[in-house]
């Protein structure tokens, strides 16, 4: 079955959105390249971050569907993938990270950075980084490729080999994409503060991701739930599950981070303490704490009741509001780098991440066209999609 | 003769109720069970129980099932919250006050594991317990095991009962409506 013509139209009506929005933020960026290139660069930094987070959690959450195959995970793969399919996109909107990389990056310049520091310019310096950066890329452009092939081709021949292809790629995936994940926060983030270290921080970026791309899923799956096929199967029971999800994932999130801060409070060794030291300043420490009602309690509290999860209307609103959070944690998160007295945001900001999420959005919404929104075809979908109560087929 | 005495005082004493406890109804799949208790509930009978050996979805809707249970953990877990805090707030701070490595006393982060876990221990143990006092266990008896068929709701049956005190109750009717809805079999209720 072919998308109808009047899902393709709504697509490109967003999609000439997000391109109109792309252009915008270019604009507002060269000018801040040209007022205040410095500032340019941190700014680019975050946005590149949270957009490739997202595209990183949807290749991260789509194996976890091919290895789990529940019903509420075939309401989100379409859409999933079409999120992992932009991490082309994402290498190339690494290169301006390239071009900054001795403004972001202390490590680049030897006699900034202390003792404890320099002896890893082994692991930390600018063809090692580089390299690294690409076969990162290599690495998860080709898994997204293999996935979404093989994918759209069963729903041209509906074979049971490509299910277990599937599997067979998800299973090792899901460890390659943890560690590269893992090693791009390290080299992406966490050295730019190259003086600290926390062995949960790759971790702690997985997580994230998934929450992040979840967070988007759900929302995209509330946009187009009225579009045929995913009509057929969207039920209160899916937002359930997905909502169960999203309340695991925000747990997950809450557990790490607080462990991070309880291992380094316990320690109080002062090559670890800055990193806190430096984000509880007065006006990052409010940041903290809004991230901590509103990251966590806030929606923890809310996605206990089963009303909010069975309901898409609630439900969508949760998910906006913790994609919000997610932002501004990763701005806690990397912004203190650069401006440890006070908080810190400029009109840069905002342009950078309206540039590449335009960019992000533009190319995402691309990959959505051309295929049914449910593997129709995958004979897991027939059993799992087939109703419990027995009622004959119309 | 002294125990003769006593059973005709027993019944003497027990308040004039219905003769039986209600009908129940036998039915071969959870779905037809589904089906059946949604009928009767929107044919306004209000004394309406399912049995099933296994969880339907939208049966306890349909009965109208509410449980007050939740918010009884919820309390639960705020106490063990608040007792778990504040048993290491009171030895660290007021009973035994120790300087670790030149923190504060109140040294919150590394007090919330255990307050964590105390969280979850009341928690736990009020959810298993209230649910059990909840549902009025153990309760060693029932007339609705007088059917000698009711044991197959254990296996693969699935019965629904219209209990005699529903003020709408009237056994031929309820009968008639039950062999009306596909019920394999009807059965009086003994007490």
């Amino acid at each position: 079955m072919a998308p109808s013509d009047d899902f393709s139209r709504r697509l490109d009506g967003i999609q000439r959105y997000a391109l109109l929005a792309a252009a915008g933020g270019v604009v507002l960026c060269m000018a801040g390249l040209v007022a205040s290139p410095e500032r340019f660069f941190e700014s680019y930094l975050l946005a590149f971050l949270f957009f490739t987070n997202i595209s990183l959690g949807c290749l991260g959450l789509v194996m976890l569907h091919h290895m789990t195959s529940g019903k509420w995970s075939y309401s989100i793969q379409r859409f999933a993938e079409a999120g992992m399919r932009t991490l082309p996109l994402m290498a190339l909107l690494f290169v301006p990270v390239v071009i900054g990389m001795s403004d972001l990056y202390p490590w680049m310049h030897a006699d900034r950075i202390g003792e404890t520091a320099g002896r890893k310019v082994l692991y930390l310096n600018q063809p090692f980084f580089l390299g690294r950066a690409v076969f990162y890329f290599a690495v998860w452009t080709a898994m997204a490729f293999l996935l979404t092939r093989w994918s759209r081709a069963q729903d041209g021949d509906g074979s049971p080999a490509r299910t277990s292809a599937l599997r067979k790629l998800s299973a090792p995936g899901l460890i390659v994409y943890v560690l590269t994940a893992t090693f791009a926060a390290v080299d992406w983030a966490m050295s730019l503060e190259p003086g600290w270290y926390s062995s949960i921080y790759g971790m702690l970026f997985v997580v994230n991701q998934c929450l992040g791309a979840l967070c988007v899923l759900i929302l995209l799956l509330r946009c187009f739930a009225s579009e045929k096929p995913v009509a057929d199967i969207i039920s209160p029971a899916i937002y359930h599950d997905l909502g169960n999800m999203l309340l695991t994932f925000v747990i997950l999130w809450a557990y790490m981070s607080f462990s991070q801060l309880l291992i380094t409070w316990a320690g109080n060794l002062p090559e670890e303490i800055t990193w806190y030291v430096r984000r509880l300043d007065p006006g990052w420490r409010m940041v903290a704490l809004t991230l901590i009602i509103l990251h966590f309690f806030v929606p923890f509290m809310l996605l206990l009741l089963r009303r909010s999860k069975r309901s898409p209307e609630i439900l969508w609103k949760i998910a906006a509001g913790i994609l919000v959070m997610r932002l501004v944690d990763l701005t806690w998160n990397i912004e203190p780098a650069f401006h440890a007295q006070g908080l810190a945001v400029h009109w840069l900001d905002p342009a950078a991440l309206l540039a590449v999420g335009g960019l992000w959005a533009a190319f995402g919404i691309r990959m959505l066209k051309g295929a049914p929104l449910l593997a129709l075809r995958d004979p897991r979908f027939r059993i799992v999609a087939e109703p419990a109560s027995g009622t004959p087929h119309g | 003769m002294s125990e003769r005495n006593v059973v005709p005082d027993v019944h003497r004493r027990m308040k004039p109720g219905p003769p039986i406890f209600g009908l129940m109804a036998e039915f071969a799949t959870p779905a037809e069970l589904l089906h059946a208790t949604r009928r009767s509930v929107d044919a306004g009978y209000t004394k309406v129980e399912a049995y099933s050996s296994l969880p339907i979805e939208g049966l306890a809707e349909a009965l109208g099932f509410r449980t007050r249970l939740p918010l009884i953990v919820l309390i639960a877990g705020i106490v063990g919250a608040l007792s778990g805090f504040f048993l290491q707030y009171w030895i660290s701070v007021m009973d035994y006050p120790l300087n670790i490595g030149g923190r504060p006393l109140n040294s919150w982060p590394s007090f919330i594991p255990v307050t964590f876990e105390l969280t979850v221990l009341f928690a736990g143990v009020t959810a298993v317990v209230g649910m059990i006092a909840l549902n009025r266990l153990p309760e060693p008896y029932h007339p609705v095991f007088n059917v000698p068929r009711f044991e197959l709701a254990s296996d693969d049956r699935f019965f629904l009962t219209i209990e005699a005190e529903d003020p709408r109750f009237d056994p031929e009717a309820v009968r008639g409506f039950m062999l009306g809805l596909g019920a394999a079999g009807v059965y009086e209720v003994q007490h």
